[in-house]
């Protein structure tokens, strides 16, 4: 069976670090971008089936992100959002934006991993 | 050509100053040389710090994966998983041998936990305290270095070591707040009871800031379990007491609403208003009264929570108070916040007055209400507002709704006792431009009339249409005859209804009216008293009007008196037969002498009683018992005062003190006192207490001499028993030899023992020691000897002969003999025998080469034994004379 695709946008490097293996671990073929800028050229010859972005990147916001993706590569992958800026106006910025989930850091990777399986599951 | 110096050539005229070439280019070197320096300074420690910086990071970068590895294996891992992470164990090990790796790690740790939770967390602080990197952090708080020492507590507080809270713990009163600070939060974070000993033991201040961080502390733990924080509401340390209060209040923990009022009274500012919140928050209504007793004092901010808090718990009784603040409050927001109050009890009760307009208000003649508005109110009153307000409706009183009204049904007819008045805007709504559901309705309350005012209203103003909500109830043969009985009958007028008989006939039993028929009955009951009757009343108490019993009758409609209210008449009896037969009460009240209450003729009602109770046969004699004249009578019955002088009252002071705190010991004391006092009384008082000293010291020799057998029964036990069952042989015989200087009495029956010890060397060594103690024994403490267990001992190893004093028996005989010469010659000892045990030792020995002359004296040279035990001077001089006799 073909492992799902999952982009993860994460500048932190040791989350970024455990993050990957416990979703390598959970089935899933992650691609790590460090930044925005990894996370767009990646995208521009690949598609995922999710991505889980970090709002805070370097040269490209979470927020940018999901509008990149949904605006302009008019693409409907769902999107998962992990923040440790987790106020009302960041989760609903993401929604309208198009995100699919949100997530508030400190994050937990085994709930990071449900929720990954759900979305997919919806699509 | 000598080129001139410039510097002096071309300045000389502006006095510039003199300085030397030499040491301006010396100068110069040395600040070049500083720069450089410097900048090498700069470069190196810049390029220490980032390669410093980018190791850090690469080796980050590759143990970062290996504590993935290790976070997140599982048990039932396949094996090549399990292989790996047996290599990992292997290389991590190596890793942590070198302080640097130990440091990344942890800092790796301590990153994630910021970002991770849940499982992963726990997993997390296991894998720190697994590789043994909770060592490091203790070391920390071993530094004297406050940063450091800071460092090391967030680093076990963020890693939930549990064992370092009672190291932690001793910091929460550190000088330093920074470190302070860190415990407290390390405390509380660390153990769910952190937070008691925290309030327990701070004796610091506790910010506003730092509350918020340890109530965000506990509101984040789990399985946290709040103490009941009113313990602490009686903390000496004003924060503590604060910080309780809001955890309190936090916490909805309402069962301190005594200390709560208390607390509003407290001096602190913060306080008093944070328990004011309380209050508010758990509706203390019993702190009204301390609220408003606190509020004069109080400063501006407190008077507005307590108004606040008032505003909340208040009644209409608390208006008065608000209205007395509103007017007498200098304060604006006080002022404001006041009529607030008042309008929140009571709303609308203050209406708006400043910058109102005064506009024409239309008069209420103007009004008019129509047939047609009015049949709308019946009808909207009927379907909608009747049902739930009320059954009937007056308008005002101008136009009132017949109480027959056809719009509601005959069943709810005037029964309502409280009129309903609705305002004219209610009879036109239309007029009005609201809606009769907006309207808002005035429920007049009609109090009941006193009854001396019911009375009145009986005459002949009465109008059966002002008791129309009554039930009227018409006598029975008149309803009869009627041939029907209703209640409103609008073919009655009012003339016919005047001349009926109305009657209010109880539908239920009344209770007060079987309490009035109860009372009647037990005034009957009274009728053997003689009736006393006020000297005013005389006159008509002889009257057979005021007897009459019809005058009873008013009871059977009065309610509410008590017995107290009544004006009891008896009724007068002549009933000859009752009286001759003698039976039951022979009570007339013709032969009743009247008594005056203000001359009471004593003699008259005991004669009257008595002849009426058939005690006539008694005879009474009426003894005039002649009472002391009035200078001379009350002076008998009081004591007269003693008054002491100083020294009277000095001596009877110290006696009491004496008496109550003393004991045997104050005897010589008393003697003394005795001796010098010349107060007779003050001396019989000191002999009495002499005596009741001295019985005590008699049953206390006596109960000593039955503890001594009840001791002397008990188990001697040695404390080189325990010490000799754990040692080796050569400790033993070391032991054995500190016994003789260390040891006592207690310690003969342990050598004892030991003499059957199947070590040779212990035998004899406990055979040495035993007798050398009980030598030292005999010396220092002959008495411990005579124990029974301890003289067989002695007997047995036969050193009864060194032991001096009274304990051999040679002495004893010595001592017999020198009583038989004491007795002989009639001498006593003045005072007691052992007053004169003085230690007196005669161990000179008599030298044969001492003077030619003494020895040439024939003497019999012999040499007194070491008697060192206290023998008594008269058996020394004895012995001594004995020599030369």
């Amino acid at each position: 069976m073909e492992k799902k695709k999952l982009l993860l946008a994460e500048d932190d490097q040791l989350l970024a670090s455990l993050l990957t293996f416990r979703l390598q671990k959970g089935g899933y073929e992650v691609q790590l971008s460090a930044n925005g800028k990894q996370v767009k050229e990646y995208l521009a010859e690949h598609t995922p089936d999710i991505i889980v972005s970090d709002i805070m990147m370097p040269y490209f916001s979470g927020m940018e992100l999901i509008a990149f993706v949904r605006k302009e590569l008019k693409l409907q992958v769902p999107i998962i959002i992990i923040s440790s800026a987790g106020n009302e106006e960041n989760v609903l910025n993401a929604f309208e934006l198009g995100a699919n989930d949100f997530i508030s850091k400190p994050v937990s990777p085994s709930e990071l991993l449900v929720r990954v399986a759900r979305e997919l599951n919806k699509n | 050509m000598k080129i001139p110096n410039l510097t002096y050539g071309i300045h000389t005229l502006i006095t510039a100053p003199e300085i030397n070439n030499d040491l301006l280019w010396a100068l110069s070197t040395f600040f070049v040389f500083l720069a450089l320096l410097y900048f090498l300074s700069v470069f190196f420690l810049r390029n220490k710090i980032s390669s410093n910086a980018s190791r850090i990071k690469q080796r980050k970068t590759e143990l970062s994966p290996m504590v993935s590895e290790f976070l997140f294996y599982e048990d039932d891992a396949d094996k090549i998983e399990k292989s790996k992470y047996i290599e990992l164990k292997i290389e991590i090990r190596d890793l942590l041998r070198e302080d640097f790796n130990r440091k990344i790690l942890a800092q790796i740790l301590l990153d994630l936990r910021k970002d991770v939770s849940g499982d992963t967390q726990k997993r997390l602080f296991k894998l720190y305290q697994d590789l043994g990197l909770e060592k490091d952090a203790f070391k920390k708080l071993e530094s004297w270095r406050w940063e450091v020492l800071s460092k090391g507590i967030l680093e076990l507080t963020l890693m939930q070591v549990e064992e370092a809270y009672p190291f932690i713990v001793t910091f929460i009163n550190y000088r330093r707040g920074t470190i302070r600070k860190q415990a407290e939060i390390a405390t509380v974070s660390l153990k769910s009871g952190g937070i008691s000993y925290f309030l327990d033991t701070t004796t610091y201040k506790i910010s506003e800031w730092q509350q918020l961080k340890l109530l965000d502390v506990l509101r984040n733990k789990e399985d946290f379990e709040p103490p009941r924080f009113r313990a602490w509401l009686t903390s000496t340390n004003t924060h503590v007491v604060l910080f309780a209060l809001r955890l309190i209040k936090f916490y909805n923990q309402n069962d301190a609403n005594t200390s709560l009022i208390e607390l509003v009274k407290h001096k602190d500012r913060q306080v008093k208003q944070q328990a004011i919140d309380c209050i508010k928050e758990f509706h203390v209504t019993q702190a009204l009264p301390t609220l408003k007793g606190v509020f004069p004092k109080c400063t501006v901010d407190t008077k507005l929570a307590v108004l606040g808090a008032i505003a909340e718990l208040g009644s209409t009784s608390d208006i008065e108070f608000l209205e007395n603040v509103s007017q007498r409050e200098g304060n604006f927001s006080v002022k404001g916040k006041a009529v607030g109050a008042i309008n929140t009890i009571a709303p609308e009760s203050i209406m708006p007055t400043k910058n109102i307009e005064h506009i024409k208000v239309y008069p209420s003649q103007d009004i008019d209400v129509g047939e047609v508005e009015k049949k709308a109110i019946e009808e909207d009153a009927a379907d909608q507002e009747q049902a739930r307000v009320g059954p009937e409706i007056d308008i005002s009183g101008e136009h009132p709704v017949p109480a027959d009204s056809e719009s509601g049904p005959k069943d709810n007819q005037i029964k309502h006792k409280d009129p309903i008045v609705i305002r004219k805007e209610m009879a036109n709504p239309k007029k009005s431009g609201k809606s009769l559901k907006e309207i808002k309705i005035e429920v007049e309350e009609v109090k009941a009339a006193s009854p001396d005012d019911t009375h009145s209203a009986e005459a002949s103003n009465f109008d059966i249409s002002e008791i129309h909500f009554l039930p009227i109830v018409v006598a029975e043969t008149e309803a009869i005859s009627n041939g029907k009985m209703t209640d409103h009958d609008n073919a009655i007028d009012n003339e016919s209804v005047r001349a009926i008989e109305v009657r209010h006939d109880e539908i239920f039993s009344d209770p007060m009216d079987e309490e009035l028929q109860a009372l009647i009955t037990e005034i009957n009951e009274l009728d053997f008293l003689p009736v006393v009757i006020d000297d005013e009343t005389l006159s008509d108490a002889e009257s057979s009007d005021a007897l009459n019993l019809d005058a009873l009758e008013p009871f059977d409609t009065i309610e509410g008196y008590s017995l107290s209210d009544f004006e009891v008449s008896f009724e007068e009896k002549h009933d000859a037969d009752a009286y001759r037969e003698g039976e039951q009460v022979a009570f007339n009240l013709e032969d009743a002498p009247i008594i005056d209450i203000k001359n009471p003729n004593v003699e008259d009602a005991m004669s009257w009683l008595m002849a009426d109770n058939e005690l006539r046969k008694i005879e009474l004699n009426y003894e005039t018992v002649p009472y002391p004249s009035d200078a001379e009578f009350p002076n008998k019955l009081i004591p007269e005062p003693v008054y002491y002088d100083d020294h009277e009252t000095y001596m009877m002071g110290l006696l009491d003190d004496l008496e109550e705190l003393g004991d045997l010991r104050e005897i010589p004391l008393l003697e003394e006192l005795r001796a010098e006092e010349r107060k007779g009384f003050i001396k019989e008082r000191i002999a009495g207490m002499i005596e009741k000293f001295s019985r005590e010291r008699a049953a206390k020799r006596k109960s000593n001499s039955n503890t001594d057998i009840e001791t002397a029964n008990l188990p001697v036990f040695s404390v080189f028993a325990d010490l000799f069952k754990s040692i080796d042989t050569e400790c033993k015989l070391i032991l054995l030899d500190e016994i003789v200087p260390v040891g006592d009495e207690k310690e003969i029956e342990f050598l004892d023992g030991l003499l059957q010890n199947p070590d040779q060397s212990i035998r004899n060594k406990a055979q040495t020691v035993l007798k050398l103690l009980i030598e030292k024994l005999s010396h220092e403490n002959p008495e411990a000897l005579y124990s029974k267990r301890v003289s067989d001992i002695v007997a047995e190893h036969g050193v009864s002969k060194i032991v001096g004093g009274k304990a051999t028996n040679e002495m004893d005989l010595e001592e017999e003999s020198f009583g038989h010469l004491l007795s002989e010659l009639k001498v006593s000892p003045a005072m007691a025998p052992e007053i004169l045990d003085i230690d007196f030792e005669l161990c000179e020995i008599l030298d044969n080469h001492y003077d030619q002359k003494i020895l040439e004296i024939p003497v019999i040279s012999t040499e007194v034994p070491f008697d060192a035990n206290g023998s008594s001077l008269f058996n020394s001089l004895r012995k001594f004379s004995k020599l030369f006799f």
